[in-house]
């Protein structure tokens, strides 16, 4: 076996070390940042993984034969099966070691979770949320199955052109074959349960934080399985053809079993019966277009449109009714609001004189069928830094408004500086600016400003956009350079208790906290880079306690209601609470009867009934009860 | 029975409905150089194949030393060498580096004698395989059949493609292999003359059946050329006479071939009216081509 091997390896190291150098330049290129931010994880691995499993493939059989030296070997007294073995196993190492190269890769460098600022909406599953050996793993089988389907072809047909032609068909076929009949690999993204069935998940009690390990158990049964159909596969063929050395299937066997494969593909799963129930909603309204943003405040739906509120009755759910809509002036495109106490105040962007500008509006909702106009401010009104955007950096971002007692909390993103504004809320109703708490200070680069590119500029407010937890008289806030704890005073003052550095400051990679729960006095944070959760105990908020760091790559957070998983493309699933990585029990189907209409707002879940906004409707839906 | 080295037994071998072989017996004794001869198609690599355990006999039996190519391949070529008709060897490997991985399939291997023969051919040993000539190239595939001392030498339409000096130094090579060695050989080939040289006996297949089998000298004398002055100027009565298989010529003289001459056949030719001026003997290509021409004609194929 072993000059076989070493023959092999002599034969396949420049493949190997091509594919390396892909991976090499990839991980080069990625250090760039305008790619960096394109970089789509998925389309590479894929295109990388294939492409070498082709390569790596193609030629073992059909080279040696279309070279001549296949009979060289065959002459040898050895047996076709330990000629087949080493020509596999060479390649499949060497593609095990590209695949590993690949993610050893993208881990290698912080990797900064950035969905294009048009998709940042939708809460995607980042790849800090697996470990790298399951994502090894979860890649390097599907790519085996293909580099197995074109290793086979390679040694029926006469040359490696033809090899990767029907090899490359037929490994697709096999891997549509799998995803959609066999379930065994559901998928290419990472974010699929196949990367999911691979660990272990804990809630805690909040049901909020999940711990994850690697499933020992289900690693060895998909081996074993992946390992069946590979041997499955070379059986297959071996009866099929009788011997490898005779093995000669022809041109037209493999049209008729690609055209097999094909019909099988786009037939059975069409059969198999459909476990996802899709549900209608049991009522709906028409709100207006333009719905941003809602609230569920006793048996009143208050939906936040461009420039209005639109209260809605849900005491009935199957017979929803418009009760009344306040208007505020026409020029404000208001996006989310706080409630504080009994004044709705919607934060937004309003095409002010002298310049576009960020403000708040406050509705009050004591009489919730007929809500009124309270008071409106400016934000950012003295500004002057010749910024149409009024102070904010991205021309018309509006980031967050979070409520703290009757302190509204705005985090800003300026050109120079990130800050917390505070907006006191009086008995009246009325918002007027109070404090600014700088946060961060920077420099951005001259010709992001000097572009017109409001795409550019909005991904670098992305880096400095901060995520805003209020407490009781404290917020939380979730910063590039870490956690930072700010007391709210009941005037509205605002003072940085402390600043706990998750990492450099300059390098927003390196500590950028994405995410903050707080639950109690207890908070975690997310961060990016490295991955990992950090848990803070918070009960003394001017001396913040690290307790514990989560393992870089074993957590994961998990959707806020354990059981539902709200997924941006019309659907509520619904999921086994114990096994909430598994695929949904059933789904409600949100978008009624036009697929392309969009979810508009994460749901509300209340009273076994979920509330969301549907394009210009608020509907409600019965949720099936969890098991 | 020891001293038969390969006994083939109807052995045919189809491939879809194309039949490649068909019921050919044949027994290479010991110790025999042994010329396949036949055209292009005319199955000579198909059995060949079969000998080495490469293809399964679709019917017959074949045994190669004693064993059964198809169930004993692995030890059976532990005792055959083998050269294929254009040896394609691993270009990016140097000429030691293809010694030495040939050497590792085997159990036992003499280095001193392939030391002796790379010497012999002038193969340096740090040359790559890339930059070896097209004859090197088939001298270093003769070596690494050497290698093992194999009881049984294969040479599957050798020196096909190599130019005239070239052929020649091969075919020297081989001509000294078998000489230094007395071991069993079969030479394939459509290069007749080739064979003449080295062969004791030959076999011809066509069309997938074998044709004949017989000592080379024997085989030679079989087809004769006579030339015959006919009492008048009928040939007519020369083609009722056995074995004659062409007539050349005008007037009262014709050039007639003859399978299977002898003595009956001039009696024969003096009863259809014709008496022998001279005989002339022929060469094995001659031989072969008169043998072998009758079947071409039926294809339509000259």
């Amino acid at each position: 076996m072993s000059p076989l091997l070493w023959k092999e390896f002599r034969e396949n190291a420049y493949k190997i070390a091509t594919g390396l150098g892909v991976v090499l330049l990839v991980h080069i290129l990625r250090q760039m940042d305008e790619f960096n931010r394109s970089f789509d994880l998925n389309a590479w691995a894929l295109v990388i993984g294939s492409l070498c499993a082709g390569v790596l493939g193609m030629d073992v059989i059909a080279g040696e034969r279309s070279r001549g030296t296949l009979d060289f070997l065959l002459v040898r007294p050895t047996t076709v099966a330990r000629i087949l073995a080493a020509k596999f196993i060479v390649g499949a190492l060497g593609l095990l070691a590209i695949v590993a190269a690949f993610w050893v890769m993208v881990y290698a460098t912080p990797f900064v979770e950035n969905p294009p600022p048009w998709a940042g909406a939708y809460k995607l599953q980042t790849l800090i949320d697996v470990p790298w050996v399951a994502m090894v793993y979860a890649w390097y089988l599907p790519l085996v199955v293909i580099y197995t389907c074109v290793f086979l072809a390679s040694s029926a047909t006469e040359n490696s052109a033809e090899a990767a032609g029907a090899g490359g068909i037929i490994g697709l076929m096999a891997m549509l074959f799998i995803v959609l009949v066999v379930q065994f690999y559901p998928g290419f993204a990472y974010d699929r349960s196949i990367i999911k069935d691979l660990i272990k998940v804990a809630f805690d009690d909040k049901g909020e934080l999940v711990r994850i390990a690697t499933h020992g158990g289900t690693v060895i049964r998909r081996s074993i399985l992946a390992a069946g159909l590979i041997g499955a596969g070379f059986i297959g063929a071996w009866l099929l053809t009788g011997r490898f050395r005779e093995f000669t299937l022809g041109r037209r066997p493999l049209v008729i079993t690609g055209f097999l494969l094909v019909t099988l593909v786009m037939t059975v799963p069409r059969l198999l019966p459909d476990k996802t129930e899709k549900i209608l909603p049991i009522g709906s309204v028409r709100v207006g277009e333009r719905a941003r943003d809602f609230k569920l405040i006793g048996d009143r739906a208050f939906v936040l449109l461009d420039d209005s509120l639109v209260v809605i009755d849900v005491s009935l759910p199957t017979a929803l009714r418009s009760v009344t809509t306040v208007r505020a002036d026409a020029d404000w495109s208001l996006s989310r609001m706080a409630q504080s106490g009994s004044y709705l105040c919607a934060g937004g962007w309003r095409e002010a004189i002298p310049a576009d500008s960020a403000g708040v509006v406050c509705f009050d909702i004591t009489d919730p069928d007929a809500p009124h106009i309270s008071g409106v401010t400016m934000l950012v009104s003295d500004y002057d830094h010749g910024d149409p955007g009024g102070g904010y950096a991205s021309g018309r971002q509006f980031i967050s408004i979070e409520a703290v007692g009757a302190t509204l909390l705005v985090p800003n993103v300026t050109e120079n500086q990130s800050e917390l504004i505070s907006v006191r809320v009086d008995d009246t109703g009325r918002p007027t600016v109070t404090d600014v708490l700088v946060l961060e200070t920077y420099e951005y680069p001259e010709e992001v400003w000097a572009g017109t590119n409001r795409y550019v500029r909005a991904a670098y407010v992305q880096r400095h956009a901060f995520v805003v937890v209020p407490g009781e008289d404290q917020a939380y806030l979730g910063l590039r350079s870490g956690l930072v704890i700010v007391q709210v005073d009941a005037s509205g003052a605002l003072r940085e208790l402390s600043r706990d550095s998750l990492g450099d400051a300059e390098d927003f990679a390196s500590g950028y906290a994405r995410a903050v729960v707080a639950r109690q006095d207890r908070v975690f944070i997310r961060r990016l880079w490295p991955s990992e959760y950090v848990e803070f105990d918070v009960s003394d908020g001017a001396h913040p306690r690290q307790i514990r760091t989560l393992h870089p790559r074993t957590t994961v957070t998990w959707p806020r209601q354990a059981g539902y998983m709200y997924r941006s493309r019309g659907t509520i699933q619904l999921h086994d609470p114990a096994q909430p990585h598994r695929r949904p029990v059933s789904a409600l189907g949100l978008a009624r009867d036009n697929p392309r209409r969009g979810v508009r707002s994460k749901p509300i879940l209340r009273d076994g009934l979920g509330y969301v906004l549907i394009d210009d409707e608020l509907a409600i839906f019965e949720l099936p009860p969890l098991e | 029975m020891s001293d038969v080295v390969i006994q083939i037994d109807g052995f045919t071998r189809h491939f879809g409905s194309t039949i490649a072989v068909d019921g050919l017996d044949l027994t290479v004794g010991q110790g025999q150089v042994f010329g396949f001869l036949g055209r292009n198609g005319a199955g000579k690599t198909t059995t060949i194949k079969s000998l080495l355990g490469l293809l399964r006999p679709t019917s017959g039996m074949v045994r190669v030393l004693g064993l059964d190519p198809a169930t004993d391949g692995v030890e059976l070529k532990q005792r055959i060498g083998y050269v294929p008709e254009t040896p394609q060897l691993y270009s990016w490997m140097r000429v030691h580096e293809m010694v030495r991985f040939t050497s590792q399939f085997y159990a036992c291997w003499n280095d001193a004698h392939v030391a002796t023969l790379l010497d012999q051919f002038g193969l340096d040993a740090e040359c790559r395989v890339k930059n070896l000539s097209r004859g090197m190239s088939a001298q270093l595939a003769l070596v690494l059949a050497m290698g093992h001392d194999p009881e049984l030498l294969i040479l599957d339409e050798p020196a096909t493609g190599l130019d005239v000096l070239v052929r020649r130094d091969f075919l020297e090579s081989i001509v000294q292999v078998i000489q230094q060695q007395g071991r069993t050989v079969l030479l394939s080939s459509h290069m007749v003359h080739e064979v003449e040289r080295v062969a004791d006996r030959v076999a011809v297949i066509e069309g997938g059946k074998l044709l004949v089998c017989q000592d080379t000298d024997a085989f030679k004398g079989r087809v004769k050329k006579v030339l015959v002055r006919l009492s008048n100027d009928d040939e007519s009565g020369l083609k009722g006479v056995a074995g004659v298989s062409e007539i050349e010529g005008s007037g009262d003289r014709r050039l007639v071939t003859i399978s299977n001459y002898d003595e009956s056949c001039r009696q024969a030719l003096h009863e259809a009216g014709a008496e022998v001026v001279y005989v002339v003997d022929m060469s094995l290509e001659e031989s072969f081509i008169e043998l072998v021409r009758p079947h071409a004609r039926r294809e339509g194929v000259r």
